[in-house]
């Protein structure tokens, strides 16, 4: 969630003492030929400490990456690694672009809690995406794809997910960020307006999907040809599939390309076309509409959760300050989303 | 020593050395900038960072009081009562969520756009639409 990308960067310590953790745990699942080699960081996300690194056995290389849960809070909204290696293991299995679970850190690794997969080649920096001519193709071909990849995600049978039942998000998704909005305060005009507008207009129950839940440009790998792989499934949960399409369309996710509001790469009709071309159902505007209205609503509570733990003490950083202080743009957006611009 | 956020001319009235807080948030915006052209990764991402903060500090300390002044009289009409001065927007927020103001939705709905607009003027106005940018405070 809302990773920062950072450069790949000299290891300082901390990162140096993970790296010989790590390659302990590849000695013990792939003997002690096997070593790590090239570790850098690649993100340090609101939730997950992101490493690559390769994977050299006398056999051969493999490009690989560790993903470790940096954020454990009871009222923490994102799921646990388990959970998201066995959503990996789900997707993967049904041919998404997603990369290949590899194996799930132990006890016994003494690496906290998170698991290792397959390292897509690729670029996710938006700034690269949104403007460099070798991704014009890759850009023109944003919007449909994601349809397809909507619809291909969304008929996952979700019984094959049985925990995510437990979730509050999957019990009720604008409850579940309400009861987060009060813990970190509450009391702000535009989301209480913005709570009552999403109350008097949710859109009628339906069939319970598989939502990616943070599916947007920053969480996508792609190269020159288009979308090569879906990152992220922290927030995944069950409900309504639209609330994929109101998070993908987001004014933040649009990143200044506001007359684009598929990632700020295509417009929202490719979108419902691919979805429904694809075996997924007609989609209205209308109905993204509610989904874009309570996708700033979550943005601007998943930024207050940053500043609480910052305040807090638990996560003391600059740019989790700087969170507290951008929920007023997101504000803003969810307001003037209401009022009919950003259509 | 009250509870109350002293105004920007209190503020400039504490001492008449120089430089003033404007002119000292100006001067270590200036030195962390300069640290930023100098670094990479992760501590050129914080710099730049800080810097935005600063900018927020300084932006806070020379907004006018009138819009804190013209909220407070907006919030008074919508909800019957004088704002708490601690938490001003308290009982706005429970009686908009509850749907007790769900009678003057256009009102509340303006409130609540004035009210992110003078935020944003803070933290960062070049966000807002041209239509919200020179309207009046």
């Amino acid at each position: 969630m809302a990773a920062q990308a950072l450069h790949p960067m000299v290891l300082d310590p901390v990162i140096e003492a993970i790296a010989a953790r790590l390659d302990a745990a590849v000695k013990r699942r792939h003997g002690s030929a096997a070593r790590i080699a090239n570790v850098q960081v690649a993100t340090l996300g609101a939730s997950n400490r992101t490493l690559l690194f390769d994977l050299v056995e006398p056999g051969g290389t493999q490009q690989l990456v560790l993903r470790q849960e940096t954020y454990r809070a009871p009222t923490s909204p994102f799921l646990p690694p388990a959970e998201q290696y066995r959503i990996l293991q789900a997707v993967h299995r049904h041919g998404l672009p997603v990369p290949e679970p590899v194996f799930e850190l132990e006890p016994a690794d003494d690496l906290e809690r998170g698991f290792v997969m397959t390292r897509i080649a690729g670029e996710t920096l938006p700034k690269t995406l949104l403007t460099d001519p070798a991704y014009a193709q890759a850009r023109a071909r944003f919007a449909t794809q994601t349809g397809e990849i909507f619809a291909r995600l969304h008929a996952i049978p979700v019984d094959e997910l049985p925990f995510l039942t437990a979730s509050a998000d999957s019990r009720d998704q604008l409850a579940a960020q309400v009861t987060r909005y009060d813990s970190y305060g509450g009391g702000h005009p535009a989301l209480d307006v913005g709570i009552r507008w999403l109350e008097r207009h949710r859109p009628p129950p339906e069939p319970a999907r598989l939502v990616h839940g943070d599916y947007r440009i920053g969480n996508l790998i792609l190269d020159p040809t288009g979308i090569v792989g879906v990152l992220d499934w922290e927030c995944a949960h069950l409900g309504s599939g639209m609330a994929d399409f109101g998070w993908v369309c987001l004014r933040s996710w649009r990143y200044g390309n506001i007359d684009r509001p598929v990632g700020g790469m295509g417009p929202r009709s490719e979108l419902q076309a691919a979805y429904a071309a694809n075996g997924g159902r007609s989609v209205s505007a209308e109905e993204i509409l509610w989904w874009e209205v309570f996708s700033a609503f979550k943005w601007a509570v998943i930024n207050m959760m940053q500043a609480d733990g910052h305040l807090r003490g638990e996560r003391r950083s600059l740019p989790f300050a700087c969170c507290g202080r951008n929920a007023s743009m997101i504000e803003y957006d969810l307001l003037m989303t209401i009022l009919g611009h950003y259509r | 020593m009250t509870d109350t956020p002293m105004s920007p001319e209190r503020l400039r009235a504490l001492t008449q050395d120089r430089p003033d807080i404007p002119e000292l948030l100006k001067t270590v915006a200036e030195f962390i900038n300069g640290v930023a052209g100098r670094s990479s990764g992760g501590e050129r991402y914080n710099a730049l960072c800080a810097v935005f903060l600063l900018k927020v500090v300084e932006r806070e300390l020379a907004a006018s009081t009138l819009a804190a002044q013209c909220q407070m009289r907006e919030l008074a009409r919508l909800t019957g009562s004088e704002p708490s001065v601690t938490e001003p927007y308290a009982a706005f927020c429970a009686s908009a969520r509850a749907g007790k103001l769900d009678a003057q939705w256009d009102a509340v709905m303006a409130f609540a756009l004035r009210q992110v607009i003078d935020k944003v003027r803070v933290t960062n106005p070049d966000y807002l639409e041209p239509m919200h940018r020179e309207a009046a405070m």
